[in-house]
């Protein structure tokens, strides 16, 4: 639905008129998505970016309140057919079928196997500089590559490599990580309930259809929230 | 797909999924019951004997302990094997029953990853404090220094086990952690109590229960279950290179590495299994850790026990087989019969003996009997590192070297002081953390019922 966006553009000629008529629409309370401009001007960015947020705070959910995990995949399917655009379920434990069905991709793994890749080259490219390049020592006339028994800690260090920059990834990218406010909007969904949240801006149907079609699929609350009024 | 029939059910009871949350945070929720705090203050008293013990241990020396020149390794390297051996089972549970997918898991596999840690880190102490001059124990690390820079020998088994360790509790406890974020959120949005919303809600990281999060979530759990599979098997391997690149009789063997992990997950399983049993009776966890759960761990310990048995009986026979002098008087005369002979059977009986009880369903089934059998295993192993470490350092190639050891009031001391802090470490993890893993518990409480077709088979691949 997002690539489907339909943008209303504004040329101007001249700074001077740009920053003039931006200046107007953002007191009206227009949403400015972008300007792009030949070279720096003094339009005021961060008045746009803040205006943007406040927009989008003031966004209002849908939320459809499910009591299991059976009646829940139920309705997400029901409403993917009839093209509801879903902005996010939140749920107890993780669900494959609605992890598959909201078409989010995750490469952690792929990055995974980088990090092992690049741990590997590091672990056995400074032991080799160590043990043969920088102090070469002679162990009872043992080689100073002494590759195979370099191969011990290039296993474990590298778990470790692999595990502490996974986490770190998984970290940035979830935004889970100390000290964070939790952007919470049904706490219920941590304890016993599955819920799906719906951007009323942009639905895909009519919201009378989405309340009736979460109704019939045996929701147990259908309810309208305004993002951040905990 | 888990089928019901042959385990019996996972949660008893006909849980909701609020209840599920509410009995598994009932520990945390209630008021501290009055033997916690005597259990605490014995845990802390032995810590403290223990940190006295360290103490004069550090500022005198080692000679304040039993060992000499040639048992140099006498109750610290055994007791260090000892408790690396009862940390491999947290993530030996977590790892190698999530990849064989034992949904049964899901209800003991927090207990173990918290013994883990806390019998990693009493592991650690003791190289630490064996280095002599423990406060530069970061020359251990390879890092360029003023010392030449002079770099750390990669061959070395020691260096191996330092980076192993390392490696492990920093894993171990990582995995650990992680696994507890949405439980703290799920402890942050049910408490009412709006100090632990804050402190849990700063743990729990922001987490709200996303598809987003879980899709990554269980990413990260598939990379970390992976590759700490393969740390699991290394970690202990390379403790017993300590030994096996040895040249001592009793510890020069190929069998080691194996010998080793097995001997590993033995205790740690054991361990787990007196952890628990004390779940069960002290915090009533019955309808989670159900007695097909007991039975269960039972059944694997009688497995591992015969490969135990199977072990000793081959290192016995290729004593004898190899015809090496050395070998043929350490196991027949310095084990089996001689000074050690004590620890040797206590160990065989402890290990390959007592546990093939466990044949027995009766047996399985009474709580009293699994606690006792999982203590003496436990003995049993700790008798093991002994007659490893001691008896062929006692008795070597030159009669002129050979000399008795025993432990020092201090090396006791030492001991006592680790168990009192994984008394204590476990004790805080019963009450302040969640003790069983809720949202895993809660994803498998559906297997309960009977299956719909909404729950297709092959959607679960991975929790």
């Amino acid at each position: 639905m997002s690539t489907n966006k339909k943008y209303l553009v504004g040329v101007f000629n001249d700074e001077h008129t740009l920053v003039d008529a931006s200046e107007k629409v953002l007191e009206k309370g227009v949403v400015i998505e972008e300007v792009y401009t030949p070279y720096p001007n003094s339009i005021n960015k961060q008045q746009i970016t803040l205006n943007r947020d406040i927009m989008i705070t003031n966004k209002k959910y849908l939320i459809g309140v499910f009591n299991d995990e059976h009646t829940l995949v139920d309705a997400f399917e029901k409403a993917l057919e009839k093209g509801v655009v879903i902005e996010e379920v939140y749920t107890p434990y993780p669900i494959h079928e609605i992890l598959m069905g909201m078409k989010i991709k995750t490469r952690i793994t792929y990055a995974a196997f980088f990090y092992g890749l690049f741990g590997v080259i590091a672990l056995l490219g400074g032991m080799y500089y160590a043990a043969v390049i920088d102090w070469p020592l002679r162990f009872g006339g043992k080689p100073f590559n002494s590759f195979p028994s370099f191969i011990v800690v290039t296993i474990v260090a590298t778990i470790l490599i692999i595990t502490i920059l996974t986490l770190f990834t998984f970290s940035a990218r979830s935004k889970v990580y100390p000290g964070k406010k939790a952007d919470i909007i049904d706490e219920r969904a941590t304890n016993d309930k599955f819920i799906i949240v719906l951007d009323q801006g942009n639905m895909g149907i009519e919201m009378p259809e989405v309340t009736e079609l979460f109704e019939s699929h045996g929701a147990s609350e259908v309810y309208q929230k305004e993002a951040n009024s905990n | 797909m888990y089928k019901t029939a042959i385990r019996g059910k996972l949660v008893d009871g006909d849980k909701s999924l609020g209840q599920i949350s509410t009995d598994i945070l009932s520990p945390i929720d209630a008021k501290t019951p009055l033997w916690w705090y005597g259990a605490f203050t014995v845990s802390l008293l032995l810590f403290t004997w223990g940190a006295i013990s360290i103490f004069i241990t550090v500022t005198q020396g080692i000679g304040t302990w039993g060992v000499h020149n040639s048992v140099g390794w006498g109750w610290e390297i055994v007791n260090f094997v000892w408790w690396i051996g009862i940390g491999h089972a947290g993530t030996a549970f977590s790892i190698f029953l999530l990849i064989l997918r034992q949904k049964w898991r899901t209800a003991i596999n927090r207990a173990a990853e918290a013994m883990t840690v806390f019998a990693v880190l009493c592991a650690a102490l003791f190289p630490l404090i064996h280095m002599g001059r423990s406060w530069l124990f970061f020359w251990v690390f390879p890092y360029p220094n003023t010392r030449g820079p002079l770099w750390v020998n990669f061959n070395s088994p020691l260096f191996w086990d330092f980076v192993a360790i390392s490696a492990y509790l920093l894993i171990s406890a990582s995995f650990w952690y992680f696994g507890m974020v949405p439980d703290f959120a799920t402890i942050r949005d049910t408490t009412k109590s709006k100090i632990k919303k804050a402190i849990y809600g700063f743990f729990a990281f922001g987490w709200t229960g996303s598809s987003k999060e879980w899709l990554r979530y269980e990413g990260l759990a598939f990379v970390l279950g992976g590759i700490a599979a393969v740390l699991v098997v290394s970690v202990h391997s390379i403790v017993s290179t300590d030994f096996a690149v040895s040249v001592e009789p009793g510890w020069h063997t190929t069998l080691f590495p194996p010998y080793f992990v097995v001997g590993a997950i033995f205790s740690g399983f054991a361990m787990v299994l007196t952890l628990v049993t004390l779940m069960k009776k002290l915090y009533k966890m019955d309808d989670f850790i159900t007695e097909n759960h007991v039975d269960a761990v039972c059944r694997i310990l009688v497995f591992v026990s015969l490969i135990m048995g199977t072990a000793y009986m081959t290192e016995i026979f290729i004593a004898w087989y190899s015809g090496s002098e050395y070998e043929i008087y350490l196991f027949f005369h310095n084990r089996i019969t001689g000074d050690y002979a004590f620890q040797f059977w206590a160990m065989f009986t402890c290990n390959a003996l007592v546990p093939q009880l466990f044949w027995s369903r009766k047996i399985r089934r009474n709580l009293l009997l699994v606690f006792i059998i999982s203590l003496i295993i436990n003995l049993g192993m700790w008798f093991e590192r002994f007659n490893i470490v001691v008896t062929s350092l006692a008795k070597d190639y030159l009669p002129s070297n050979w000399a008795p050891y025993h432990p020092t009031i201090i090396e006791i001391g030492f001991f006592a002081g680790t168990i009192g802090l994984f008394g204590a470490g476990v004790l805080l993890f019963f009450r302040y953390l969640p003790q069983i893993a809720i949202s895993e518990v809660k994803m498998v409480s559906k297997f309960n019922k009977q299956q719909t077709d909404h729950l297709k088979p092959g959607h679960h691949e991975y929790e």
